[in-house]
């Protein structure tokens, strides 16, 4: 066996394979490392005038725990798909809108992929180096869902027996609680505002507190029944008995009847300031409260409208401000109370709403009986309170996904800005088949679950052409247009899960595994030289190349490297000596039986391969189950460990043989300097 | 006379037995503290550029909101460590305004921000469980596999049993007796990479018992001695050098990990050096040992 062994090893191609193996690191340490190559190129060049020329490969693909960046994890609702087969697509679609959407966020090396788990699909979205986290995760998020709904036929179901049993027993208790209340003012005499604060439901909407006077009511008030309760009775009067009124019932106080303005007509400026919902106004609050000042010491009468016009950031600017008639209950309180308080011909101090701060100009009123009236109000449980909401609105094929383009265009009439849209071929059809079911019927527009559109359908659109109006600002309707046009998305998604990992945290994490790296490497090399002395050298080159192999292979595939990823990799370099190890004992065992020198090396080598290829098979069993375990993190380990694995066994087989059998013909058979073990049994 | 492991072998284990039982004990009485990617939730580290605040006043400041249950820790000298349940990004944007607010003019920079949801959540506990039955199933069965060809005194189903059993039993069993320890006495919490942790250990301490066991293999096939125990010890003696160097080199590796890595896996890699000790010592002193006491048994059960 040994002779058939002996044969190719001969000198000179030995001789070959070592230069070929010195021709290979050099390659791949250029590879690995250009920067280092780099650098001393350009150093030549400043000091010798000409240089070596520069190195481009792509540097190692680092994972977010050592760059920093985010990890994102989004389930994508597929609940509104109708078949199996579109589900894949759906999802698809929506990879790829946010795929775009990342995109135009700047990232560099994004990764957006598709993900499954049992049927809950996902799209995982890796934004290395990303500094402004929220904001792209804020831009990923907002894409919009577009949706286009026509009416669907209310399902009027009727209420089961035990609902039925259950609205009656409510409205039961409800009749009893109002009969109790009434009572306690009639029977016990107890004051109508004590038991009316105990007992009613209505609330005021600011700070959920009981609201027992129910203000001033006129002819304009929208509940009518209220109204004709007020008419009918006399100033201090209370309800005789419980009044049943379609949605609640009630006991009313009457407390005077006056004149006074029932309905308003007025102007108004608004201005309002960052942060209020739906301003366009970039102002703060207090600019924007300086500025209405400074318009209520130059407005007028008769240059109010002119000004509104000019000023207010309302939709009534275009009308100068004008707000029509109005009754009570019809604006929010703030403005209400301004509005009606004023004198005919009065313009108001600047004062506050949710809407931010406004300006009022009564121009004009009209006079009327109002009563006022405070009451005790119990809800009365209709079958609409059991029934699940009925969504009128049913949802058809188009939607974000038929979208070719969105561009803002401009009204002919009015010369307010627009969006309109133009969908593709199928996109096409079904807005034929749309409008044609639904002449002269509204079909809505959603956007992200609200309705931002309702115009009702004038004729059949065959183009795959619409717009949708409203009151658009120019800054809204471009911002709907990017948005849109970035993609709408076809399916609802929603962030189950995200990792960030700041900058800094990464560069201190990658400069710690790089420092354990090479302590790793150099802890092992020196422990390895002690030992197994000039083979335990051999052993460590064999390392080197071994090193300089993993990494290129990391490179080249590329692999991520995280933090586990590299321990990984360090552990596998531990791992890597021990297939020599186990050659090196074996080397001793057959020098202890007595063999020469270079037959106790063929026969390590040969002999150690079972207990190498045992040891190693069960390693990668555990990495290749750790990679189907895990997450990113995890797999980074398992990838690393089990490149590392099947390199180390090459190694040992492959490049310290090759050391050993070049080196074997300097040496004699003292064994103790070259490999630590025993010597000759003759000696 | 030669020490001999097998003939001391009872010594060995009522020592092993001792400190296994400790932490078996440590890991049923204290249990183990799951961490967000068992429970689901979010994990936010902020570091404050002026002084920090102490965890009452982010307690009183977060209460409002209503988020749940928040646990506050103070990290390192300038950084604040927030548990939560699962939160949103609004929530979180939130969260961070308010933090911010707290410090005034300095503010405060974000380390890293992990949520998990209750989906993915549940997922990794399944997959955790999945793995490890895996990985042992698969290894008995690769073990049995490669030493199907030794009969007697033992069948090779024993060989891939007691590998199994003593990498269980031992060289896991030990690294997460003592995170049990950790978890009660520091708060530590078990995420992926303590599972990752039990499952490389598992792995790998085949690959130490591995050559002892091969060894006996070869010898039992070459040139058997009189008894089976003779045949273990010798091959205990012959890989001996083998076991404690392989060893050495990757704890080797792992320490230079350990001291000079980075945070996040500091623990990882304890557990890791923790497990290699324990499946060095136990490849030489309890597995090849128990071969033969199975061996014995096996002889007792054919008269």
């Amino acid at each position: 066996m040994l002779n058939i062994q002996e044969s190719p090893n001969t000198r000179s191609s030995l001789r070959t394979k070592l230069y070929l193996l010195v021709l290979l690191c050099v390659v791949l340490a250029l590879f690995d490392f250009p920067t280092a190559y780099n650098r001393s190129s350009s150093w030549l060049k400043d000091k010798a005038g000409f240089g070596i020329g520069q190195l481009h490969f792509n540097p190692f693909r680092l994972g977010l725990d050592l760059v920093g960046g985010a990890h994102l994890v989004y389930e994508v609702d597929t609940r509104p798909v109708p078949t199996d087969e579109s589900v894949t697509d759906a999802v698809d679609g929506v990879r790829n809108v946010i795929e775009r959407r990342v995109n135009a966020f700047g990232v560099a090396e994004p990764v957006v992929q598709t993900n499954r788990v049992g049927d809950k699909h996902r799209v995982i979205v890796e934004l290395p180096g990303v500094t402004d986290v929220k904001a792209a995760i804020d831009s990923i998020g907002k894409t919009p869902l577009l949706e286009f709904k026509e009416i669907g036929e209310a399902e009027v179901k009727p209420l089961t027996d035990e609902q039925k049993k259950e609205l009656a027993q409510k409205n039961k208790e409800a009749r009893e609680k109002i009969t109790k209340a009434l009572a306690e003012i009639n029977k016990k005499k107890r004051p109508f505002a004590e038991v009316a604060k105990e007992y009613t439901e209505f609330q005021n909407d600011k700070d959920k507190q009981p609201l027992v006077d129910l203000g001033l009511v006129s002819d304009k008030h929208p509940d009518k029944e209220l109204y004709a309760w007020a008419t009918s009775h006399k100033p201090g009067t209370v309800s005789r008995v419980p009044e049943e009124f379609k949605s609640y019932f009630a006991i009313f106080q009457h407390n005077g009847t006056s004149q006074g303005p029932v309905e308003v007509k007025a102007r108004h400026i608004l201005i309002c300031y960052e942060g209020v919902p739906q301003c366009v106004s970039t102002l703060k609050k207090e600019e924007a409260l300086k500025k209405l000042q400074e318009l209520r010491t130059q407005v007028t009468p008769e240059n109010f409208a002119a000004l509104a016009s000019v000023h207010s950031m309302d939709g009534s600017a275009q009308a100068g401000g004008d707000l029509g008639w109005f009754g009570r209950n019809q604006m929010v309180a703030e403005f209400e109370n301004a509005a009606f308080d004023l004198k005919k011909g009065e313009i108001s101090q600047p004062f506050e709403s949710q809407f931010g701060y406004h300006l009022v100009y009564k121009e004009d009123e009209k006079l009327g009986p109002q009563h006022k009236v405070s009451g005790i109000i119990v809800k009365r449980w209709t079958e609409d309170d059991f029934r699940e909401p009925v969504s009128e609105w049913k949802n058809t094929q188009l939607g974000g996904a038929h979208l070719v383009r969105s561009v803002v265009q401009y009204d002919q009439n009015s010369g307010l800005p627009q969006v309109g849209l133009q969908f593709d071929d199928e996109g096409k059809k079904l807005f034929a088949e749309i409008t044609k079911r639904n002449l002269q019927k509204p079909v809505a527009i959603f956007l992200d679950g609200e309705i931002i559109s309702q115009p009702t359908v004038q004729s059949e659109i065959t183009n795959g052409e619409a717009v949708i109006t409203g009151s658009f600002s120019l800054k809204d309707a471009k911002q709907l247009t990017q948005e849109l046009n970035a993609g709408a998305l076809p399916l609802p998604v929603e962030l189950v899960s995200q990792s960030r990992v700041g900058a800094s945290l990464g560069a201190q994490s990658l400069a710690k595994s790089l420092r354990a790296g090479f302590i790793g490497l150099a802890l092992v090399c020196i422990f390895m030289l002690a030992y197994y002395r000039l083979f335990g050298l051999l052993a460590s080159l064999a390392l080197l190349v071994y090193a300089l192999v993993v990494l290129s292979v990391f490179k080249f595939i590329p692999v991520t490297l995280t933090v586990a990823g590299i321990a990984g990799f360090i552990l596998s370099i531990g791992m890597a000596v021990d297939a020599n190890i186990l050659i090196f004992e074996r080397i001793k065992d057959e020098r202890r039986a007595g063999r020469r020198l270079h037959t106790a090396i063929e026969e390590g080598f040969v002999r150690a391969w079972p207990s190498i290829r045992d040891s190693n098979n069960a390693a990668l069993i555990t990495c290749v189950i750790l990679y189907w375990f895990g997450t990113s993190v995890v797999r980074g380990f398992a990838l690393t460990l089990g490149i590392g694995v099947v390199a180390s066994v090459l190694s040992a087989i492959f490049i310290t043989r090759l050391f050993a059998r070049f080196v074997v013909p300097y040496l004699d058979e003292h064994t103790r300097v070259i490999i630590g073990g025993p010597d000759t049994p003759k000696e | 006379m030669r020490f001999s492991f097998v003939a001391t072998r009872k010594y060995w284990y009522t020592f092993s037995g001792i400190y296994i039982a400790l932490a078996i004990i440590a890991m049923f009485v204290w249990g183990f503290k799951p961490g967000i990617d068992f429970t689901g939730g979010a994990l936010l580290e902020v570091k404050y550029e002026g002084t920090r605040p102490n965890p009452t006043q982010v307690h009183e400041l977060l209460t409002p909101m209503q988020l749940g249950q928040i646990v506050v820790q103070p990290v390192d000298e300038a950084n604040m460590l927030l548990r939560l349940p699962f939160i949103s990004q609004q929530q979180h944007d939130e969260v961070f305004k308010k933090l911010d607010e707290l410090n005034g003019e300095a503010g405060i920079s974000e380390i890293r921000y992990e949520t998990i949801g209750p989906s993915i959540s549940k997922e990794l506990r399944k997959n955790a469980i999945t793995g490890i039955i895996v990985v042992m199933l698969l290894t008995i069965l690769y073990i049995a596999f490669v030493f199907r060809k030794v009969g007697k005194p033992v069948s090779s189903w024993i060989f891939g049993l007691t590998l199994v059993g003593k990498a269980l039993l031992h060289d896991v069993a030990l690294p997460a007796g003592i995170m049990a320890v950790f978890g009660y006495y520091m708060g530590y919490e078990i995420d992926t990479l303590f599972v990752v942790a039990l499952l490389t250990i598992l792995g790998f301490s085949v690959n130490d018992t591995i050559a002892t066991f091969d060894r006996i293999r070869e010898t039992l096939t070459r040139a058997p001695k009189a008894t089976f125990a003779e045949t273990v010890d010798d091959s205990i003696y012959q890989t001996l050098a083998r076991s404690i160097n392989t060893s050495v080199t990757i704890i080797l590796a792992m320490l230079a990990v350990y001291l000079f890595g980075g945070e996040t896996i500091k623990n990882f890699m304890l557990m890791l050096i923790i497990g290699m000790v324990a499946s060095a010592y136990s490849s030489v002193f309890i597995a090849a040992p128990l071969l033969v006491d199975f061996a014995r048994l096996a002889a007792v059960r054919k008269k």
